[in-house]
C-alpha cells in the first residue's frame, strides 16, 4: 500500500544516470585536453623537419592556435565540439572525422571476434569448470588465469614466429591483402583473406580476454547451483546437462552478459598492443601514432569516442539492470 | 758505535718528526678551496634508452666519468625530439651538456644544412636548434660566406674552415655516425642502386633502375611507418616525401655519390651569380597534357605561398621565375645562394598547374595541404592508384615517362607497424625491400638476414648521427674552454662504436660527417679518449679539488669562451 509507484522511479533513474554521464563526459574532456598539453615536448616539432627554422614553427603554432594561452585554446575546443567540429589532423591536415572513422570500424571488425569467442569459451568454461569443481577446476582455472597474466604482444609475437613465419600458415600483419584492390565493405570483410588476416589477432586477444568471462562464469554458477530451486530440479529427475545449461547457466549468466558490455568498450582501447604487434590499422594504432606526433586533435577526438562509447554502455547496462531488478533503481 | 747509532737514530727521528710537523701544516694551509668558487651541479640532457639505446648508454658513461673529475652531475632522459627541443632550448637554458641527435638525409649532403641549423646564431633562440647558443663572430661570418660562393672549389676552403672552427672551439662533436643494415631481396630484384645520403633504397633512382629476375613484377616496399594521405603540400616525414617523389618530378635528382644530375631539365645553365636558365625535357603528366614551364613557375609560386618543410628551403631563395619559352624559364635569385641546385632542383616536385590553380576557392579549403582527396596527377615514374591511409598506397608504372620508364611493372609501399614484422615480412618474401636507412636492421636481424640466401644486406653510412653540445650561455660552466676539453677527454668513442652501437656505427666528430666524402674535412680532430689529460687539462688550467674531490673553478677565474679569438 506505501509501496511507490516503480515506473516513474525509473525514469527519474534514468535521467540522473544521463546527466551524471555528462558531467562525466565532460570531465574526461576537460582531463583529455590538459592532459595533452602537459605532455613534454613541442607539439610542431613533431610535424615538421626537426631543423626547421623557428619562423616556420611559430606559422605553425598559429595555424592551430597554439600560439594563445591555453584557456582560450581550451574555450574553442569546448565550443567546436559541442558543435560537432573536432578541427583538422595537425599531420594530415584533413578533418579528424576522415582520419578516425575508417580505423574505427577496422577495431570494431578485431573487437566483435574477440568478445564472441571469449565470452562464449569463457562462459561455457566458467560454468563446466564451476560445475565439476575439483582437479579439473583446478587446473583449468588455473591455465587461463596465467594467460590472462601473460602480456598480449608478447603472445602475439611468438604466435607471429611460429604460424606465421616458421610455418607460414598465416600472414605475417597488416589487416587484408584486399587492400591493394577496390573492394566494398562486404567484400573486405566477409572474404578468407580478411579471416586468414584476423586470425592471429584475434587469436591473441581472445587467449588474454577469456580469463576474466570465464572466472565470473564460475563463480555465478557456482553460488546458482547451491540454490534451493536446483535441488528442487534434481528431485524432479532432470538430467545434470539439462540442470546445468537449461536451469542454472541461464541464472548464472546475467553477470556476464554485465561483464560483456564494459568490455566492449573497453577492448576499442584494450587491443591497442595487439593492433601494434600486428600493424593492424585500427583506432589503438592511430591513437599510438597520434599521441607520439602529438597530434592533438586526433588522438583528442579519439580518446573522446572511446569515452563516449564506454560511458554509453555503462549507461545501457545500468538501465538493463534497473528493467531487470528495479531494487538498483531505488 | 753506539753514539753514533744513537746519533744518527736521533737525527732521523727529528727529521721525520720535522718532516711530518710540515706535512701536517701545509695539509693544513691547502684550506678547502672557497664554497663559490665550486663547479655547480651540471644538468645533462639526453635521449632515454627507448629513444636512442646506444647514445643514452653513452651518456650514462661519459656522466659517470665525469663524477670521477669531480663533477656532479644529473642526467634527465627525454623521451623523444619534440621533448628534447622543448627542454634543450627554452629558456632559462640551464642546462650544461645537451645530448641529442640529427638524421641524415639527402638535402644534407649539401653542408649548408649542418652549418647552419645547429650553430649560427638564426637558430639560438627558444625552440631553435644551436641549443648552447654558439656564437663565435668568425664562424657565423664563414657560415653565411659559404653558402654565398657559387664556385664549388672556393666553397669547400671555407667549408672545410666552419668545420674545424666548430672542433676546435669544442662546441658541438658527433660522438658517433651510425651505419645502418638494409636488407632487399635479391632472389626477386636485380640491379638495386643504394644512394647516398641516408636515403638508401628510398630513393627514385633505384625504383626505376630494379630489373625483376621473376614473374612477380611488382615492387613490394615495407617501412615501419603509419601512411598518411598524400598530399604534395603536406609533407611531414621522409616517407611521404619518398612517396611523392615516385609521382612527382624534380628539375634536377641526386646522384648515387649525391651529385643533382638533369631530370625533368635536360640542362641549367649559370648565367650569372643569381641568374639560372632552365631547359626542359618533353614530358607529359600522367593525364597527357604536356608539362611546360608555366607549371614549373606555377610551382615555385605556390610553394613560396604554401611550402611545406621539406620544399621551403629549395623554394626561400628563389626571387622569380620566368617563362621566357614553352619548355624554358629563367630563375632568379635574392642573392647568391651555393645549395641552390641541390635543394631546390633536387627538391622541389614540380606539381600541374591545371591541376592546382585556384584550388583553395575550388575545393573550398583554407590551403592546399587540406584538400582531403587530391588529384594526384603528376609526372614521374608511378601513377597512384590507391592510397590507403593507415595500411599503404598502391602505384602502376609510368611505362612512357620521358626520362625513366621502371623496370617493374607497379608498386606497392606497405607500413608496418614495428621492426619485427617488417623483418619478418622481408624474410618471408611478402616485402622486397626496407627503404630508409633510418630504420636499420637490428645486430640480430642482419644476422639472419645475411644467413638467408635471398637476402642481401648493405651498409648505409649516416651522414647524421649522435651528438653531444656544451651550453655556452652566461652562467654556464661550459663557458670556460678548459672543462669543455676536459669533458671531450672523457668521450670514449671506441666503447661507444663497439659496446653501445654493437658495431652499426663509427666514431664521429666533425658536424659533416666523413660518410659525406665531397665535404668532410678529414684534418678535423676532437680530444681522444684520456682521462688522465682531462685531469690534466684542469690542474693546468687552475682548476683545484677540495678533500672530497669536488672540483672547483680556478681563483680569479676568467674563462675562455672560444680559443680561436684568443689566438
Amino acid at each position: 500500500m506505501t509501496e511507490t509507484v516503480p515506473v516513474p522511479g525509473r525514469w527519474r533513474y534514468i535521467v540522473r544516470r544521463l546527466l551524471e554521464n555528462v558531467v562525466s563526459l565532460a570531465i574526461v574532456a576537460a582531463l583529455i585536453f590538459f592532459a595533452f598539453r602537459l605532455i613534454p615536448g613541442d607539439p610542431v616539432a613533431a610535424f615538421v623537419d626537426p631543423l626547421a627554422d623557428p619562423e616556420t614553427k611559430r606559422a605553425l603554432m598559429v595555424r592551430f592556435g597554439l600560439d594563445r594561452p591555453v584557456w582560450e585554446q581550451y574555450a574553442l575546443y569546448v565550443k567546436n565540439v559541442l558543435t560537432g567540429d573536432f578541427g583538422i589532423s595537425f599531420s594530415t591536415k584533413r578533418p579528424v572525422f576522415m582520419d578516425i572513422g575508417p580505423p574505427f570500424t577496422n577495431t570494431l571488425m578485431l573487437v566483435v571476434p574477440v568478445a564472441v569467442i571469449s565470452y562464449g569459451l569463457g562462459s561455457l568454461l566458467g560454468f563446466v569448470f564451476g560445475y565439476v569443481g575439483g582437479r579439473w577446476d583446478l587446473y583449468g582455472s588455473a591455465v587461463f588465469l596465467v594467460l590472462r597474466s601473460t602480456p598480449p604482444f608478447w603472445v602475439g609475437l611468438l604466435l607471429m614466429m611460429f604460424l606465421a613465419y616458421h610455418l607460414q600458415w598465416l600472414p605475417i600483419s597488416g589487416m587484408r591483402s584486399s587492400w591493394t584492390a577496390e573492394g566494398s565493405f562486404v567484400e573486405t570483410f566477409f572474404s578468407w583473406d580478411f579471416v586468414r588476416h584476423a586470425t592471429l589477432p584475434v587469436i591473441s586477444g581472445a587467449i588474454y580476454f577469456t580469463g576474466l568471462p570465464l572466472l565470473v562464469a564460475r563463480g555465478s554458477i557456482r553460488q546458482v547451483l547451491g540454490e534451493d530451486f536446483i535441488d528442487l530440479a534434481r528431485a524432479k529427475g532432470l538430467s545434470e546437462t539439462a540442470l546445468l545449461f537449461r536451469h542454472a547457466a541461464r541464472c548464472a549468466l546475467l553477470p556476464v552478459v554485465t561483464q560483456t558490455s564494459l568490455f566492449l568498450g573497453w577492448a576499442m582501447g584494450g587491443l591497442v598492443t595487439i593492433e601494434q604487434v600486428f600493424s593492424w590499422p585500427g583506432l589503438g594504432r592511430l591513437l599510438v601514432a597520434a599521441a607520439a606526433s602529438s597530434d592533438y586533435p586526433v588522438a583528442m577526438a579519439a580518446l573522446l569516442l572511446l569515452a563516449v562509447i564506454i560511458m554509453s554502455l555503462n549507461l545501457l547496462t545500468d538501465v538493463l539492470y534497473a528493467s531487470l531488478d528495479p531494487r538498483t533503481a531505488s | 758505535m753506539v753514539t753514533r747509532r744513537r746519533w744518527s737514530r736521533l737525527v732521523c727521528s727529528l727529521v721525520l718528526a720535522v718532516l711530518l710537523v710540515v706535512s701536517m701544516s701545509t695539509v693544513g694551509m691547502a684550506a678547502e678551496p672557497a664554497a663559490d668558487r665550486l663547479v655547480p651541479d651540471i644538468l645533462v640532457l639526453g635521449p632515454s634508452p627507448a629513444w636512442v639505446t646506444p647514445q643514452n648508454e653513452a651518456m650514462l658513461a661519459l656522466v659517470a666519468e665525469m663524477g670521477k673529475v669531480g663533477l656532479k652531475t644529473t642526467y634527465e632522459a627525454l623521451p623523444n625530439w619534440p621533448a628534447f627541443v622543448r627542454r634543450a632550448s627554452s629558456k632559462p637554458w640551464k642546462w650544461g651538456i645537451a645530448a641529442g641527435s640529427f638524421a641524415g638525409r639527402p638535402a644534407r649532403l649539401d653542408p649548408h644544412e649542418f652549418l647552419t641549423t645547429g650553430l649560427t646564431q638564426a637558430y639560438a633562440g627558444e625552440g631553435g636548434t644551436n641549443f648552447g647558443g654558439y656564437a663565435n663572430p668568425k664562424f657565423q661570418e664563414l657560415a653565411a660566406r659559404q653558402a654565398e660562393i657559387m664556385e664549388p672549389k672556393a666553397r669547400k676552403a671555407l667549408v672545410f674552415e666552419a668545420q674545424k672552427l666548430v672542433a676546435d672551439d669544442l662546441y658541438f662533436q658527433y660522438q658517433y655516425n651510425g651505419r645502418s643494415l638494409i636488407g632487399y631481396n635479391q632472389q626477386a630484384w636485380d640491379n638495386a642502386v643504394m644512394t647516398a645520403g641516408g636515403n638508401a633504397f628510398a630513393s627514385i633512382t633505384n625504383m626505376v633502375s630494379i630489373i625483376p629476375k621473376g614473374a612477380d613484377r611488382t615492387i613490394k616496399v615495407g617501412e615501419i611507418y603509419r601512411p598518411r594521405p598524400l598530399n604534395p603540400f603536406n609533407i611531414p616525414s621522409a616517407h611521404e616525401y619518398f612517396n611523392l617523389r615516385l609521382v612527382y618530378d624534380t628539375l634536377a635528382e641526386l646522384s648515387p655519390a649525391g651529385v643533382p644530375e638533369p631530370w625533368l631539365a635536360r640542362s641549367w645553365k649559370m648565367v650569372d651569380d643569381t641568374t639560372i636558365d632552365v631547359e626542359l625535357r618533353e614530358a607529359h603528366w600522367h593525364d597527357g597534357k604536356p608539362v611546360t614551364a608555366e607549371d614549373v613557375a606555377f610551382t615555385f609560386q605556390m610553394y613560396q605561398k604554401h611550402p611545406p618543410g621539406y620544399i621551403k628551403p629549395g623554394v626561400d631563395p628563389v626571387r622569380s621565375v620566368v617563362v621566357t619559352g614553352p619548355r624554358s624559364a629563367r630563375f632568379k635569385l635574392a642573392k647568391p645562394f651555393a645549395p641552390f641546385i641541390h635543394f631546390s632542383f633536387s627538391g622541389v616536385l614540380i606539381v600541374p598547374r591545371h591541376v592546382w590553380d585556384g584550388v583553395v576557392e575550388r575545393e573550398k579549403v583554407k590551403q592546399p595541404d587540406e584538400w582531403a582527396t587530391p588529384n594526384l596527377t603528376g609526372s614521374g615514374p608511378f601513377k597512384v592508384v590507391k592510397v590507403v591511409p593507415g595500411e599503404g598506397y598502391v602505384y602502376t608504372a609510368n611505362k612512357t615517362h620521358y626520362l625513366k620508364p621502371p623496370r617493374a611493372d607497379g608498386l606497392v609501399y606497405k607500413g608496418f607497424a614495428n621492426s619485427e614484422a617488417r623483418f619478418l615480412a622481408l624474410a618471408s618474401g611478402q616485402i622486397d625491400f626496407h627503404t630508409i636507412a633510418f630504420y636499420t636492421l637490428t645486430a640480430d636481424q642482419a644476422k639472419e638476414a645475411k644467413a638467408s640466401p635471398a637476402l642481401k644486406v648493405v651498409e648505409a653510412r649516416d651522414i647524421g648521427g649522435a651528438w653531444v653540445t656544451f651550453n655556452l650561455r652566461e652562467g654556464s660552466p661550459f663557458q670556460d674552454y678548459a672543462l669543455r676539453r676536459a669533458v671531450s677527454h672523457l668521450i670514449d668513442r671506441k666503447k661507444i662504436v663497439e659496446d653501445f652501437a654493437l658495431g652499426l656505427a663509427e666514431p664521429g666528430c666533425s658536424v659533416i660527417a666523413p660518410a659525406n666524402a665531397q665535404w668532410h674535412n678529414p684534418a678535423v680532430r676532437c680530444p681522444e679518449h684520456d682521462p688522465g689529460k682531462a685531469r690534466q687539462v684542469l690542474v693546468d688550467a687552475g682548476y683545484q679539488w677540495d678533500g672530497k674531490g669536488r672540483l672547483y673553478f680556478p681563483v680569479n677565474h676568467k674563462p675562455t669562451l672560444y680559443p680561436s679569438l684568443k689566438r
